[in-house]
């Protein structure tokens, strides 16, 4: 018979890990801190704890306010945290570990203060409370299912964008993820599931105290994701196995070594591993499988999405025609500045991009181009002047929202989600504005379907228009750089753009080919009606695509129109090769 | 209560110079590395505790001086082992590093120091000085004399040092100080060991009033960063001012309720963290194209 | 025939996929001047910071003062008397000009006050502007002042070589003429000058050499007098095929 001790260590393990897998969703996919976890177990504990054991409620029930509770202080604490980034937020959540962990021990009314309390009734089935073995089997299967369900979730829309926004937040922005309320939905998500782990744990001791939910748990929890992996959801489990064993291994070691040892066996490992796992190991026992596998596999594919047939069904000129845009809208850019400090970047500048039209941003190096061009797609904002589209003011609209209004952009050096395909990558541009959310990706089936399909045959569609109908499922990081900028521009087709931005187009293109290709698919662009403002600094490139050209100079317009009457413009000329030669420098000017 | 004033602020200024030191030290080695080394506490409490272990058996001034060596040489042991294989880890993975480090270090004070606080005995023998209603110990003026000639010190170091001006130009401009001919890599030990020497000190110095024991770093830590935080991470003068109003806060906290002052640190974090509007450079990518190529 | 102080062998190089340069060479001897023109986003910023140490190369080889420094890192680079004045100047801006210049010197070393004293009243008598605003916040100085003591700065170094990215960049016309005339005189006084330049005019007339790039290479090259007066020059900048 399987002993009660070696149970308990399985249930423990298995609730640490359904603790843990929250952080690794949070810190692996979402690319957020929380230093402060146990706060949210201790949270969802002592309400189900305090329900079941003072108020009588069966703790079946108690466990559904107790987790609700946790999910609602989540929301509420998250929302002004996740504005923070990197160290501060990393401390806030610290703060606030310390903050619940003091609540627990002064509480005394409510808590029980630092003793904590008993007779918390265990889960029962059928009138009698499990029997350990039973208590084990429960365990199991809820940790089976949070574990099928967070693997069905980042394996949807929902795993893509927070990939997405991991890889590239800005090119995340532009692709039209609104990035705040998705981490915030990851961090209520991973709150529950320690909610859930505490009201576990605690109707299986039947006692509660404030000593579990404190920061050297917090801090385990962190061990356990790291060292599992905190790029996979089994990662959580396979890491508190892996250091219960471990510690297991330290109580028996440890004590014939240094006889005096005790307690602070625990924080001396906790904080090696925690060192030694990422300076060394980063992507934790599941990355170094994963690595060990790939060596005798070829390149790794997912099965599903790569099902369907390579060449999709419709013709290039429908899928041209089904990216027209439904009203015709010009950008009218009035009198903007920027300033950044005392430096003027952008002085007095106005000019008309019209519907249907390329119109081209030129000037030499520190004319305020880049400036100009981020200012129209949200990432600066004016200290004077409008910029209106169809009428309407952009002032202030965050660089997501216009990409949902359908502004979109490709970047100079480009923006990939690098650890996707170029399948993914369009797919996000598809489904970032709609698409099943959190709950439904992990819980509604046929519609998930559905919507992955449809998805992911658009997604072909746009990468067959572009001629990279082939490269479906190679990697980002594998393709060369002239396909990597096609597949930017497929992206920024996904979101059905009115207005296309395109940043260096032509910018690390080395073949003549590649050129071409690209005019070519900006041709069909401006065909299909959507109105296209690029910044380039290839000459040839500009004029032979153009129908306008704007010329800044040291921040403001210098010179507008067709492409030869500003190839001809003596500013123009004077700005981009300095001053004429005088008779009194003696040389002739350039003819 | 307001009898209680100048004991408050004795108290209160006493700890703040604490606080400003460490805060003085995140400083440093954030402007010079672009990393936060949680664990700047840790070194605050081993060189409390190597004093301690060390004042039996030397003058005090030289087991001092001893601790701050050592810790100096922690610090420099921290980098080479932790921090420098990581360089090129995400901000997210340099803090958990640095968390780590912290843990480690405190489960080891543990172990070769035990749970028991260590008292170190004053450093210099006499009575307590009476102002109006405020006893000043004369540890009390040590600390703070210590900590005003460390910040003196640590000004004229960058100042007119050639060593501490490389170590400004890195902080304002890594890359034109590479240009300068300074080389990175040891300006980061420079500032690392440096900043682990200077909370050393500070741990001494401290030792006397708050005792030291193997969990005295993560408070001092944890609120050595608050204060950081109030001069934006980069100025090392409201790193200074922010250790002392934290330290008044607290003194005049604890002085309505005992159990008020770790509160009245996470409150004020908090509200410091959600009301600033100046974040440490993002997490990897440069927010914005400008300038062009 | 003398040795050149710097010769650049089929550079290539770039940013992550991104191919800049496409086989770059040249070579450039002491006390001369060399202009490299054209278009942005050519390249001629990424070929400096590669020959100051910023960026690794992909292939090719840099050899300066006979030794091979393609794979030493920008902080050694200084020492050997090869010194970058970067684009946008990257001033240290929140401190003094006095401090600015000192930290120039700072690849010298502890001793060499005495030759560090001459340099900095050679400095004064090229920009004597510098000596008026000592105490003085980089930030604080006018545009032509900071790229005047970005190069006074560079010339604490005691360079051999001093590489010059874009320096009449944002600078008024006077103040752009005021540099390159700085250049030339320091060309006249042995050290070798590497200059780039999108204004071709100014850069043409101060050099002795020239060198236009497109697209990560060197289609034309020659006397710079010469390119002065090429017509094709300016068919380049302008896209006119």
């Amino acid at each position: 018979m399987v002993s009660d001790y070696l149970l308990t260590a399985l249930i423990l393990t298995l609730t640490d890990g359904l603790a843990a897998v929250g952080l690794t969703l949070l810190a692996g996919f979402a690319g957020q801190v929380s230093l402060g976890h146990m706060a949210f177990a201790g949270i969802g504990a002592y309400t189900s704890a305090i329900l079941s054991a003072r108020f009588g409620l069966n703790p079946w029930l108690a466990m559904l306010p107790a987790t609700a509770i946790t999910g609602l202080a989540a929301a509420l604490v998250g929302a002004p945290l996740l504005r923070l980034r990197g160290h501060y937020l990393a401390l806030g959540t610290l703060g606030l570990g310390l903050v619940i962990s003091s609540a627990m021990k002064e509480l005394t009314g409510l808590t029980g203060g630092p003793s904590g309390f008993a007779g918390i009734p265990r889960l029962a089935l059928f009138g009698h409370p499990l029997s350990t073995l039973e208590y084990f089997g429960v365990t199991a299967l809820m940790a089976l299912g949070a574990g099928w369900l967070l693997t069905r979730l980042v394996r949807s829309r929902t795993g893509r964008l927070l990939q997405a926004t991991r890889d590239s937040e800005i090119g995340a922005e532009m692709t039209g993820i609104d990035a705040r309320r998705l981490k915030l939905q990851i961090f209520t998500l991973s709150a529950v599931l320690a909610a859930l782990s505490g009201s576990l744990y605690v109707h299986f001791v039947t006692f509660i105290s404030p000593g579990p939910f404190e920061m050297l748990n917090s801090l385990k929890l962190l061990v356990i994701a790291t060292l599992g992996g905190m790029r996979s959801i089994p990662g959580a489990w396979i890491g508190a196995g892996a250091l219960t064993l471990l510690m297991e291994l330290v109580r028996d070691v440890v004590p014939r070594l240094l006889p005096n040892a005790g307690g602070e066996q625990q924080m001396i490992t906790y904080g090696l591993l925690m060192v030694l796992v990422l300076v060394y190991l980063p992507d934790g026992i599941t990355g170094a499988a994963a690595r060990l596998v790939a060596r005798f596999r070829s390149k790794a594919r997912r099965p599903q999405l790569d099902r369907a047939p390579s060449s999709p069904a419709a013709s290039p000129a429908a899928i041209w025609e089904s990216l027209r845009p439904a009203r015709l809208q010009p950008l009218e850019v009035s009198r903007v500045a920027v300033s950044f400090g005392g430096f003027a970047a952008v002085r007095d500048v106005s000019f008309t991009a019209a519907p249907g039209e390329v119109t081209a941003i030129i000037g030499p190096n520190g004319a305020g181009k880049t400036t100009l061009f981020n200012l129209i797609c949200g990432l600066v904002h004016p200290t004077a002047g409008e910029i209106r589209w169809g009428g309407r003011s952009l002032r202030g609209l965050s660089p997501n929202r216009l990409a949902r209004l359908g502004l979109g952009r490709t970047f100079q050096n480009i923006r990939l989600f690098t650890h996707m395909t170029a399948l993914e990558n369009v797919m996000v541009g598809v489904e970032a504005a709609h698409g099943p959310g959190v709950l439904a990706s992990m819980l509604r089936f046929p519609q998930v379907v559905r919507a992955e399909a449809q998805t992911a045959a658009r997604a072909r569609e746009l990468l067959a228009v572009v001629g990279l109908a082939g490269e479906a499922s190679t990697k980002v990081s594998h393709l060369p750089f002239g396909k990597q900028r096609m597949l930017e521009l497929a992206r920024a087709l996904a979101i059905r753009p009115h207005l296309l931005l395109l940043d260096e187009p032509a910018s690390g293109l080395t073949s003549q080919e590649e050129r071409d290709a690209l005019v070519a698919v900006i041709r069909s662009i401006r065909e299909a009606g959507i109105s296209v403002i690029l910044v380039d600094h290839d000459m040839r490139f500009v004029m032979s695509l153009a129908d306008r050209v704007v010329v800044l100079a040291g921040g403001q317009r210098i010179a507008e129109g067709t492409p030869d009457r500003v190839q001809s413009d003596p500013n123009v000329i004077q700005a981009y090769l300095g001053e004429a030669a005088s008779a009194s420098e003696g040389g002739t000017p350039l003819t | 209560m307001w009898a209680q004033l100048p004991q408050v602020l004795v108290s209160g200024l006493t700890l703040g110079a604490i606080y400003g030191l460490v805060a003085l030290c995140f400083v440093t080695v954030f402007t010079v590395t672009r990393i936060i080394n949680f664990a700047q506490g840790e070194f605050v409490m081993l060189g409390a505790l190597l004093t301690v272990s060390l004042a039996g058996s030397m003058p005090l001034p030289v087991a001092v001086a001893a601790a701050i060596l050592i810790t100096a040489g922690a610090g420099l042991f921290v980098y080479w082992l932790a921090i420098r294989p990581a360089r090129s880890a995400s901000d997210l993975t340099l803090v958990m590093i640095t968390i780590g480090i912290s843990t480690a270090l405190r489960g080891l004070a543990l172990m070769v120091w035990g749970t028991y606080p260590s008292p170190l005995r004053p450093f210099s023998q006499g009575p307590d000085f009476v102002v109006g209603t405020a006893v000043i110990s004369r540890q009390a003026l040590w600390t703070l004399g210590t900590v005003a000639a460390a910040v003196l010190l640590l000004h004229l170091f960058f100042r007119h040092t050639r060593v501490g001006q490389a170590l400004r130009a890195c902080a304002v401009n890594p890359l034109a100080a590479r240009l300068m001919g300074i080389r990175p890599v040891l300006m980061h030990q420079i500032a690392f060991a440096l900043a682990a020497g200077l909370s050393a000190l500070g741990g001494a110095v401290v030792a006397p009033l708050t005792y030291a024991s193997y969990d005295m770093g993560l408070a001092l830590g944890l609120k050595g960063f608050v204060a950081a935080i109030m001069g934006g991470l980069v100025h090392p003068a409201g790193a200074v001012a922010g250790g002392l109003m934290l330290g008044l806060l607290e003194a005049g906290a604890g002085s309505i309720r005992s159990s008020l002052t770790d509160v009245v640190t996470f409150v004020v974090l908090l509200g410091v963290l959600l009301g600033t509007r100046v974040q440490p450079l993002g997490l990897g990518e440069r927010e914005i194209d400008a300038g062009g190529v | 025939m003398i040795e050149p102080l710097l010769t650049v062998a089929d550079l290539t190089a770039g940013y992550g996929r991104l191919q800049v340069l496409h086989g770059v060479s040249l070579s450039l001897h002491a006390g001369e001047m060399a202009a490299i023109v054209g278009a942005n986003g050519a390249g001629k910023s990424t070929l400096l910071r590669v020959l100051g140490g910023l960026l690794r190369p992909w292939q090719g080889r840099i050899t300066f003062a006979g030794r091979d420094v393609t794979h030493l890192e920008a902080e050694d680079r200084v020492r050997l008397g090869l010194v970058l004045v970067p684009e946008r100047r990257q001033l240290f801006s929140t401190m003094t000009v006095a401090e600015n210049l000192n930290l120039g010197a700072y690849a010298r070393g502890r001793q060499a006050t005495a030759g560090r004293k001459d340099d900095l009243e050679r400095v004064f008598a090229l920009f004597p502007v510098l000596k008026e605003r000592l105490r003085q916040q980089a930030g604080t100085l006018s545009g032509g002042e900071q790229q005047m003591l970005a190069v006074g700065r560079a010339l604490m170094a005691a360079p051999k070589l001093l590489l010059l990215d874009e320096p009449t960049l944002g600078l008024a016309p006077r103040a752009a003429r005021q540099i390159l005339d700085a250049a030339s005189f320091l060309a006249q006084s042995g050290t070798a000058v590497l200059l780039v330049e999108q204004q071709a005019h100014l850069a043409l007339a101060a050099s002795h050499q020239a060198y236009v790039m497109e697209a990560g290479s060197f289609p034309l090259a020659g006397p710079a007098a010469d390119l002065a007066r090429d017509p094709r020059v300016r068919s380049i900048y302008l896209g006119i095929s």
